[in-house]
């Protein structure tokens, strides 16, 4: 089997096929520890992509309840359950965190969902996997923390909802979508090589004239965002929105912009951006560009489940209050650190924060103009100081997107036009 | 939440998976709560608003198991440390 580098496992790693490197990659940050699960970005997505016959139970975009929820139903639990029975000998990361690009969170010394021979049938099978149920694939959000009506009286919230069963330790919601994977495993997979990952921005998609839906993409990803689509008889998943990403879409304008579920997202926790690569797969010196420096300056965003290897170009802020043992294993050795970061955001970090949202245009680069101190408190014993600087976003061209200062007023609406626009 | 607990012959279902939990993991919940919403711009009234309100689980949670009074002192610490300006000011 060919060899590639994941710079996410700090190693060389065997694939299907050889190393082959977008000019830029499609890649995003969500901050966890803002999601609030509205569901707008979920909604934004199905209304846009998924609404058809034979579509029901797609959600490209979705947001599960952690650790009680998965879509589809437990998909985490099972892939981590076949990836331990792959690697009886364990697994572990070894080395330290670092700044080196080629290896940020050490060596991960085990196999990968493509170095699983064993566990591989038939012998034509190519990735470790498993394909959903129906069941699990139909309720995206059962026992999470929906609220749901009284036992025989449908239609009707219960009186005293906050009553109901519920559950009693932390939680947090995971925001999803396709990673659009270095290493794809849904493209390893395909037997008809219907899906392919474009160059100019590593988007990955499936070809629909050349699918048969075999299904095989759907087994192998093991974030099961290939979905088959019944009616139709192909497989089917999230295209990026690439015409907003080509600025093709009616709304962009002729200007990159990022796609529907990051616009939609009212907590503010989505930044999605191009990144540049190097020729070996890593990511090229990009300072100013605010995904580069989330990932690899600052350190705060961690890929989700870097030990599965497929090098997903989802990066998330981690959420601080969940026990660290549950956050390193899906995030890997870089919690801690990550964690420390954001919990005491330097001057840099804490502008950079403010870029997300503020546009729907891909900021291709930042810069910070130094502002006056605007006081010093005290947060748990450690001195917290705010500077009023302001972080000026460029677009593709270099030109402004918009400026926003880190110390925003707050306007309230009055009540009587609280519902007005 | 489901109405009752998960049928044990459901083959669907995968059962005793144990998950760390301490008191401690609620109280840094609420300084999460309390500061990630400072930061936001909310000021204190409208913070411990939301941890009362039992329609805010996660909050409201932490509000009945650490008290009233730890709660009041997380939310007034992060607003202080967080204040932001307001019209006005």
């Amino acid at each position: 089997m060919p060899q590639v580098h994941n710079w996410q496992l700090g190693r060389p790693m065997g694939y299907p096929y050889e190393a082959a490197y977008p000019e830029r990659q499609f890649a995003f940050v969500f901050n966890i520890n803002r999601c609030i699960a509205c569901q707008s970005c979920t909604m934004a997505c199905k209304s846009t992509w998924t609404f058809s016959k034979g579509q029901e139970h797609m959600w490209w975009a979705n947001v599960e309840t952690k650790p009680y929820g998965g879509y589809p139903m437990f998909w985490d639990m099972k892939i981590l359950e076949l990836l331990d029975r792959a690697n009886p000998e364990g697994t572990r990361w070894t080395g330290t965190t670092s700044r080196e690009r080629r290896r940020p969170y050490g060596t991960f010394e085990g196999r990968t969902i493509f170095e699983a021979e064993r566990m591989l049938t038939p012998d034509s099978t190519r990735v470790l996997g498993y394909l959903p149920t129906d069941a699990e694939w139909n309720s995206p959000n059962i026992y999470e923390d929906n609220p749901v009506g009284q036992r025989g009286v449908p239609g009707e919230y219960h009186k005293t909802g906050e009553e109901l069963p519920e559950h009693k330790t932390w939680f947090f919601y995971l925001a999803r979508i396709c990673n659009h994977c270095s290493y794809p495993a849904c493209l390893a997979a395909c037997p008809r090589k219907a899906i392919y990952k474009r160059p100019e921005d590593g988007i990955v998609l499936i070809d629909q004239q050349e699918c048969r839906g075999y299904r095989k993409c759907v087994e192998a990803c093991p974030y099961k965002k290939s979905m088959y689509r019944g009616n139709t008889r192909v497989s089917e998943k999230c295209i990026a929105c690439y015409p907003r990403i080509e600025g093709r879409d009616p709304e962009a304008g002729g200007v990159p912009t990022e796609t529907r579920c990051m616009a939609a997202c009212i907590g503010q926790i989505r930044m999605q951006g191009l990144v540049k690569l190097n020729r070996d797969g890593t990511w090229a010196e990009d300072r100013w560009n605010p995904i580069y420096y989330l990932v690899h300056v600052a350190k705060v965003a961690l890929p989700l489940y870097p030990q599965l290897g497929t090098a997903p170009n989802g990066f998330y802020i981690p959420p601080r209050w969940v026990p660290r043992p549950y956050l390193r294993q899906m995030f890997g050795p870089g919690v801690d650190e990550a964690i420390e970061r954001y919990e005491k955001p330097d001057r840099e970090l804490t502008a950079v924060l403010q870029l997300f949202r503020r546009s729907n245009r891909i900021i291709y680069g930042y810069e910070v103009v130094e502002g006056p101190k605007v006081y010093e408190a005290t947060l748990r014993g450690r001195k917290v100081t705010l500077w009023n600087d302001t972080v000026i976003a460029y677009g593709k061209d270099g030109t402004e997107l918009f400026r926003t200062t880190v110390e925003e007023p707050v306007h309230v609406r009055p009540a009587k036009h609280a519902n007005s626009i | 939440m489901p109405y009752g607990d998960p049928a044990r012959t459901d083959p669907t279902m995968l059962v005793s998976v144990a998950l760390p939990a301490d008191r401690e993991a609620v109280r840094e919940m609420a300084w999460v709560f309390a500061e990630e919403f400072a930061r936001m711009g909310f000021d204190a009234r409208r913070i411990l608003a939301l941890f009362r309100s039992p329609f805010y689980g996660g909050a409201h949670q932490a509000w009945r198991v650490l008290g009233a009074a730890e709660v009041e002192a997380i939310v007034a610490e992060c607003a202080a440390a967080w204040r932001r300006p307001r019209e006005g000011d």
